[in-house]
């Protein structure tokens, strides 16, 4: 059994030690300051592959993505080929008037020259000129639009199908004039990102025509839309005269009860639908271009944001084929 | 169990345990310096790696870019073959932007003018007011981009050569405005295609594009019956050699 004491080891006990705990520890400290310094004198290594058993086949290279005057003139010529599917879609879809479709075409029309004079400049900027609809606008964009007017059955975890609309032709001309204020607005958001100022007035020259369209189609909707009530509310206008006279409905008389046991149940209040207005604001805007479509369900319609293009829409110098 | 006060060890004793402590410190001492020097690939690997401070050279798949993303690729793009314009405006943009300051106000006092002499009433007042109300916040922001060159007067050539036009009935102030929109948006592109700076190409592209708007509503207001009356832009830009400001 082993005496348990509170004495210190005495100092002969240590010193007579040729390797004691201090020495031990600073013999290796020095070993690993030693090797520190070895390892950090030692050439590069120039294999860094790792060892491996077979033969992987490297990953493809991505073509570079530069932003170029060109690549801004093909990204705009594909938007208005796109925006020419959409007319397409509205005439289609949109059982339209006459008049309605005369407009259409007129649009049409105008899209096609807008793309000849963007061509133009497309060679200027040494690019070579786009000559088919933006691949991203239209798989992101028209898809669902398009879908909500027709209607299609229920896709991935969606509950229940896609009901077709109610009013085609309230959403086609909708379409047609988000489409043009997209083409405003992609143009004028060209303006900070092209290098010469030539480039630059020729973006706005294609921005105002589309502008004068989308003004000229709001009113062909509504006649009376012609100012967005914020701006009037902006250029202190009190009250805008256009707006309908509120609908008053009856509240439902629950609690009454008399003999006939009918109550009367308050009339739902009517769709408030996007409204389009021929100046929607006082400058030229570069927000979203909000489009409503479709049936509306559950007190909202089906709306969809349109975005001027940006990186992930431009048509760069790589891609070569439509 | 009592404890004891140890008695010191003898001589006897000492040399007899001596044998088991030091075992094990220098099994101790071998694993440390062992240990160490198995360590010291990996350190000279590590300090290799550390050493390498250049990016790898193009040619490998690391440098590709992806069109998708948002980050525009810094290496072998072809070099640029413009520098980049400036933000703000250049001593000629001023100039520019000036004329462009007076031809709004003009613009806005000839509105005030219809408006006083009642030549519109009801919705379509309430339209020429916020058009009214957008040339002077036009001429505001040219103030507020160049700061104390605005002069913040109207162009009296423009104004006296169009005052006439802007009493009498609605039909014939909206034609006369329609054209004086186009006129201004004309103008404006012109401007806009001799303009340097950034910020002031973005505001006159931000005005042209409304005026542009403003012009087609006017045109339906004088009546316009045809969709390429709506959309007629017969207006021709403005010298600003013609309209100094003074």
């Amino acid at each position: 059994m082993t005496i348990m004491n509170n004495q210190t080891s005495p100092d002969s006990f240590v010193t007579a030690e040729p390797l004691s705990r201090r020495g031990l520890l600073r013999v290796g400290g020095l070993t690993i300051g030693f090797a520190a310094l070895v390892a950090a004198c030692a050439d590069e290594v120039k294999e860094k592959k790792p060892a491996r058993v077979g033969d992987v086949t490297p990953p493809a290279k991505l073509p570079d993505a530069v932003v170029t005057d060109g690549v801004l003139f093909r990204t705009a010529a594909s938007v208005h080929y796109s925006i020419i599917d959409a007319h397409k879609i509205s005439k289609e879809l949109g059982k339209l008037s006459p008049e309605q479709t005369s407009i259409v075409d007129a649009y049409i029309a105008a899209n096609e020259t807008a793309i000849r004079d963007l061509a133009k400049f497309t060679t200027d900027a040494g690019s070579k000129p786009w000559t088919c609809a933006n691949p991203r606008f239209d798989r992101v964009l028209l898809t669902p639009i398009r879908a909500h007017i027709t209607g299609r059955p229920k896709e991935g975890s969606e509950e229940s199908d896609v009901a077709p609309s109610d009013d085609p032709t309230r959403d086609s001309l909708a379409l047609a004039y988000a489409m043009e204020t997209v083409a405003a607005e992609m143009h004028q958001s060209f303006v900070p990102q092209l290098s010469l100022p030539k480039y630059r007035a020729a973006v706005m020259q294609q921005s105002q025509a589309a502008a004068r369209r989308a003004a000229a189609l709001a009113l062909a909707i509504n006649p009376a839309n012609i100012v967005n009530p914020l701006s009037l509310k902006n250029a202190n206008v009190s009250t805008p005269t256009t707006v309908e006279a509120t609908t008053t409905t009856a509240a439902q008389e629950i609690t009454k009860t008399s003999a006939a046991t009918t109550t009367t149940v308050a009339k739902p209040a009517p769709f408030d639908f996007q409204q389009y207005y021929a100046i929607p604001s006082q400058f030229g805007s570069l927000n979203a271009v909000q489009l409503a479509v479709g049936v509306p369900s559950g007190g909202a319609q089906f709306t969809i944001n349109l975005e001027t293009p940006s990186l992930n829409s431009f048509i760069y110098d790589y891609q070569t084929e439509c | 169990m009592d404890i004891k006060q140890a008695a010191l060890p003898t001589a006897a004793a000492q040399t007899a345990d001596e044998s088991a402590p030091m075992v094990r410190r220098r099994i101790l001492a071998a694993g440390v310096s062992g240990a160490a020097l198995s360590l010291l690939p990996w350190l000279s690997d590590r300090a290799g790696a550390q050493a390498r401070t250049a990016p790898p050279t193009s040619g490998g798949a690391t440098t590709a870019t992806t069109p998708a993303t948002t980050t525009p690729p810094t290496t072998v793009a072809p070099a640029p073959t413009t520098t980049a314009p400036p933000k703000r405006p250049t001593t000629a943009d001023i100039e520019l932007l000036a004329v462009a300051q007076s031809i709004e106000l003009a613009i806005r006092d000839l509105y005030d003018a219809a408006l006083g002499a009642k030549s519109f009433e009801g919705a379509t007042a309430e339209a020429v007011t916020a058009i009214r109300e957008a040339h002077e916040a036009y001429a505001q922001s040219i103030s507020g981009l160049i700061g104390s060159d605005a002069k913040g007067l109207r162009s009296e050539k423009l104004y006296n050569a169009q005052r006439s036009n802007f009493t009498g009935s609605t039909t014939s102030v909206a034609q006369a405005a329609a054209k004086l929109e186009n006129v201004a948006s004309a103008t404006h592109l012109e401007i806009l295609g001799s303009l340097i700076g950034i910020d002031a190409a973005a505001l006159i592209a931000s005005v042209l594009v409304v005026e542009a708007r403003h012009a087609t509503v006017l045109n339906t207001i004088a009546g316009a019956s045809t969709l390429s009356n709506q959309l007629a832009n017969d207006g021709v830009a403005l010298s600003p050699a013609d309209y100094p400001v003074k």
